[in-house]
């Protein structure tokens, strides 16, 4: 059971010192503030007013303005020493006022802006004229200037294609309009045939009818351009080499900004704290002299903060007190150093509400197993293991990722035990050590290797199915101990127990008939079954009326055998994810070795495949084991008796981004 | 020594490499597909996307897996095959088809439940998890026919 207490607090105080104990709850970080505004409804009660003359949260998005403006150049920004002297650094948040206070974000706030419509302005001109040149790009065989194509007084030009099997009669048609008609034919591929046609003015109207007919495509002249049309690429090409230049030209100015504008990054996770600060405030109730705050707080840290507000308000009044039942309550899990990681698992899914147990101690172990069994390859546990230890120790992780590569760590370390109790050592690298090292091989293949699951895989294919037996019981007696300990002892019976006895008759059955030494006792198996069969019927249709209904419900209920039985099925891919892995590595190697005898290169070529091929099968099959492991757990385990659902215990306090900050 | 065994052995191989990899293939384009449309708005979501798009290429791994096996056990990857009868050769192309089968077909749906939870992790992160659940339940029926892909192979006496 590690879902944490959670008490809840009241704190009441004099309206002047409301800033102040606000300030006072984001430090010492462990209370989640409650939003009363819309429970408590008196007439004398109201909500808070912001006494602020400036608005944080425009502010605050106009500095994030800026950063993502920024990072639009992500690969040209060069965290140069100055950045890190500036942003990688402890700030004290008196000294961020002040740094705020002096600090002109809107002058680059400005600049930025500016500089950004600029560049949108940019890339719409480049689209524009990159669209008009694809376009005219077709057209490239017109000679005609675009002045002569415009209407003269007297004519008009028509420029356009139309479909080749129609062009002989579009043609004809067209001549039989008026003998004051020229049509010149400018070039042909194997659909098309591009026509210009030099009318007077009085047959434009019926000319157009007649092209309609044919579907004629017009050519739509570029106005603003004159020349002809390859002229025009020529300017328009000229035209977006210029663009490109003045694109530089922004870059460089805006990186010049950011080089000169690290002070933003300190001043975005100011804002923030101060914006966490005000939101904290928007869920609070007063009177004209009495600031009412609720929250939630975890039992361990109830002594912590009387003591920290105790000694700084003498004014203040905490009251603890327990939650009621039906209050939506957050959840904050706490589990020892080996089931933590395995949260990450629960809280992809869900994690418990707040009157459910953690589920978390009860897979993790299973969890442990099946990811070693999936990735099995000792050489790729070693490694993953390492990697994963670096990461922990060199960057600084929080919550989820830290948790996800805590269970890397220990997938990694389950991964090297199996995969070498298998004899898997980057598949059967093994084999092809030099013969002096045959003692190393002798002791890794004969002395530690239990079995191998490409000369035998039966064995580990009943491993799996045996561990997916003991995982559904241990669903089934978690599930009993819950209705044990809610006093239904007779449903826990009823539903679980009956459910047991069968399925370990069958159990039972399959075992005492495959393994010859226990045929003794086979007739013992039919009884167990007989006996599960019938309390099944009788105790599963019970919640319907009459007891036709009653018993039909019990006999329905047997399907679900079907259900029980595919889910052990189901733990089969422990052995079929397993042996991919060590199938592919053997893979692997082959073509190692099939590379190694090529002249000369051969070595680097063998090392590359080496390389390429094993770390590539530990990406894939590393992902399948993560993947599938988890999978088991939800779909297998969890239905048996986990809800989940419940809402996490979030803290007020100070969520920086870039920089670290003390509040004292 | 090719015999008219190594032959069917090496249509079984063709048939598991095949029909898997094709299958991973629509599978994967389909997720891409739909990741694209996703990065164009978020091009910050790319791990995301493209470890969802990943999903349905495990089929064609599977294939490869058992069309190498195939390679393997008849001696052909290592250039000395080994005399393989007329049965024993259809043993094997028949120890092929459950892999090639359904990995082409839960490959290419695979890639349309990839695409929609593409499309869920893009709106809304927090149901990433379960996403993930529905669409490995179709990612069990492939493991399921390499199963019985080996199982079968298994039992053939070379």
């Amino acid at each position: 059971m590690a879902v944490s207490k959670v008490k809840k607090a009241n704190f009441f105080t004099h309206i002047c010192l409301k800033e102040e104990l606000i300030k006072e709850l984001q430090k010492v970080g462990c209370i989640q503030i409650k939003d009363i505004t819309s429970k408590i409804e008196k007439s004398y009660l109201s909500q808070h007013k912001t006494s602020k003359d400036w608005d944080i949260t425009s502010t605050l998005s106009e500095v994030k303005y800026c950063i993502d403006y920024f990072s639009h150049f992500k690969d040209h920004l060069k965290k140069s020493d100055k950045y890190t002297e500036i942003v990688k650094k402890q700030y004290n948040i008196h000294d961020l006022k002040l740094l705020f206070d002096e600090y002109e974000y809107k002058k680059t706030y400005d600049e930025c802006k500016s500089l950004d419509a600029i560049l949108k302005d940019i890339k719409n001109q480049e689209n524009y004229l990159s669209n008009l040149l694809e376009y005219l790009s077709e057209w490239k065989d017109i000679n005609i200037k675009m002045e002569d194509m415009k209407n003269s007084e007297r004519s008009a030009v028509i420029v356009g294609t139309v479909e080749l099997k129609q062009l002989a009669q579009c043609i004809s048609e067209i001549d039989q309009l008026g003998k004051e008609i020229a049509i010149v034919k400018i070039s042909e591929n194997k659909k098309y045939c591009k026509l210009a046609i030099v009318i007077l003015h009085e047959f434009y109207d019926k000319i157009r009818k007649t092209l309609n007919k044919f579907n004629f495509n017009y050519f739509k002249i570029p106005v603003e351009y004159s020349g002809s049309v390859r002229q025009i690429i020529k300017k328009i090409t000229k035209e977006i080499k210029d663009l490109e230049t003045k694109k530089n030209e922004i870059k460089d100015k805006s990186l010049k900004i950011y080089e000169e504008n690290y002070f933003i990054y300190v001043i975005f996770d100011y804002l923030s704290i101060l914006k966490s600060r005000e939101d904290a405030e928007r869920f609070i109730k007063q009177t004209e002299h009495v600031v009412i705050i609720e929250g939630w707080v975890l039992e361990k840290d109830q002594e912590k903060i009387k003591n920290a507000l105790g000694k700084k308000f003498k004014e203040l009044e905490i009251i603890f007190s327990h939650p009621k039942k039906n209050e939506d309550i957050p959840v904050a899990l706490k589990n020892n150093n080996f089931v933590e990681p395995f949260e990450s698992v629960t809280e992809l899914y869900g994690i418990p509400q707040y009157h459910e147990f953690d589920p978390t101690p009860l897979f993790s172990p299973f969890y442990f197993i099946f990811f070693g069994m999936c990735l099995s390859d000792a050489g790729y546990g070693l490694i993953i293991t390492i990697l994963s230890f670096i990461a922990l120790k060199k960057i600084k992780l929080e919550g989820m990722a830290k948790k996800f590569f805590g269970l890397f760590f220990l997938g990694g370390i389950s991964t090297f035990f199996i995969g070498a109790l298998m004899g898997s050592w980057m598949g059967d690298a093994v084999n092809y050590f030099p013969e002096s090292m045959n003692g190393i091989r002798t002791f890794l293949l004969d002395k530690v290797t239990m079995l191998n699951p490409i000369e035998n895989p039966m064995p580990l294919l009943i491993i799996s199915l045996i561990l997916g037996v003991i995982q559904i019981y241990t669903g089934f007696i978690i599930k009993f101990i819950a209705n044990l300990k809610n006093n239904k002892l007779v449903e826990g019976l009823m539903d679980q127990g009956s459910w047991m006895l069968f399925i370990s008759g069958i159990l039972f059955f399959i075992i005492t008939s495959v393994i010859p030494m226990f045929a003794g006792v086979k007739a013992l198996s039919n009884y167990v079954i007989y006996l599960g069969l019938i309390a099944i019927i009788l105790t599963q249709g019970r919640g319907n009326r009459g007891i036709v209904l009653k018993i039909a419900g019990g006999v329905i209920s047997l399907y679900d055998t079907i259900g029980y039985f595919s889910d052990i099925l189901s733990y089969s891919r422990l052995f079929a994810l397993g042996l991919s892995t060590a199938v592919l590595a053997v893979v692997v190697n082959n073509f190692v070795m099939l590379f190694k005898d090529v002249p000369f290169l051969g070595i680097v070529i063998a090392a590359l495949v080496f390389i390429i091929g094993h770390v590539f099968n530990m990406a894939i099959s590393g992902m399948g084991a993560f993947i599938h492991s988890t999978r088991l757990q939800y779909v297998e385990f969890f239905t048996k008796f986990y809800e989940g659902g419940g809402s996490g215990f979030k803290p007020f306090k100070s969520n920086t981004k870039y920089i670290d900050v003390t509040m004292d | 020594m090719i015999t008219q065994g190594i032959v069917i052995a090496f249509l079984g191989s063709a048939v598991a490499i095949g029909l898997a990899c094709s299958g991973s293939g629509i599978g994967v384009g389909i997720a891409g597909a739909a990741g694209i449309g996703v990065l164009t708005e978020e091009p910050e979501k790319f791990g995301l996307v493209l470890f969802l798009q990943a999903f349905p290429g495990t089929q064609g791994i599977y294939g490869l897996l058992v069309g190498f096996w195939v390679l393997m056990k008849t001696g052909i990857l290592g250039g000395s095959p080994i005399p393989v009868t007329l049965d024993q050769g259809m043993q094997i192309f028949f120890a092929c088809i459950p892999v090639g089968i359904v990995g082409f077909f839960s490959g290419w749906y695979q890639g349309k439940t990839a695409a929609a939870a593409i499309g869920l992790a893009a709106r809304n992160p927090e149901g990433l998890g379960k996403a993930i659940v529905m669409v490995t339940m179709v990612e069990t029926y492939a493991v399921f026919s390499l199963l019985a892909s080996l199982l079968l192979f298994n039992g053939i006496s070379l």
